[in-house]
């Protein structure tokens, strides 16, 4: 298999990647934003928990962007 | 015990970063690294996110995880995965007996453990797993009991 194959398939496999975690992501954060605001009891806590989760995988899915588009 | 739970993620987490330095050391597997170094990293981003995920899915079915003592009834809120919660009330006035157990060297030394609690009701025992402080707990309930009914 030549370089130029093994980028090409590289490539095709990192678009999937990033469109299947982006599914995924939004699947499970509404699932998770849901249960955070209907069952949590403390609301000053939920705020900083959804503060953490969303700025952190915010901070991973612009990296993650970024890099694909090196690859493109 | 949710330090426990969670141990695997983090392990998850910072083990493609010693493989990989590790792997830089290998003249073969560096001249590898730097010629995908992109897709490394996005793998690495894509990874991180999934246990990001991970992590949370975890620490919710913990901290959803809830035993509301009042001096009416005791109310176990048990969250099973994303999609399942578990929901168990025990009047005061059913109560019979309360036992605590903390089995093994790690929870004793967490002060962690369980309680059963006998009940007068259909079914006779109630257990709630993994709790912080269950004698101080057990304490808690017996006060609010006595309290309620007067001592036996």
């Amino acid at each position: 298999m030549s370089e130029s194959n093994i980028e090409q398939i590289l490539t095709l496999v990192s678009l999937g990647a990033f469109i299947l975690s982006g599914i995924f992501f939004g699947v499970i954060s509404a699932v998770l934003n849901y249960h955070w605001t209907r069952y949590g009891i403390e609301a000053v806590q939920v705020k900083k928990i959804k503060r953490l989760y969303f700025g952190v995988a915010l901070a991973l899915g612009i990296f993650m962007i970024l890099t694909l588009l090196a690859i493109l | 015990m949710i330090t426990l739970e969670l141990a695997p993620i983090v392990l998850a987490a910072v083990l493609p970063l010693i493989v990989l330095i590790g792997g830089a050391a290998v003249p073969i597997v560096e001249t590898i690294l730097s010629e995908y170094a992109v897709f490394v990293v996005f793998f690495l981003a894509v990874w991180w996110l999934l246990l990001w995920m991970i992590f949370f899915i975890i620490w919710t079915n913990y901290y959803l995880d809830i035993v509301v003592i009042t001096n009416k009834r005791i109310i176990d809120i048990e969250q099973l995965g994303l999609f399942a919660r578990d929901i168990v009330e025990v009047r005061m006035e059913n109560i019979e007996d309360i036992k605590t157990a903390v089995i093994g060297l790690l929870p004793s030394l967490l002060d962690m453990g369980s309680l059963h609690i006998q009940t007068a009701g259909e079914s006779r025992e109630v257990i709630i797993k993994n709790i912080a402080n269950p004698h101080e707990v057990r304490e808690m309930i017996t006060k609010c009991h006595d309290e309620a009914f007067g001592r036996r």
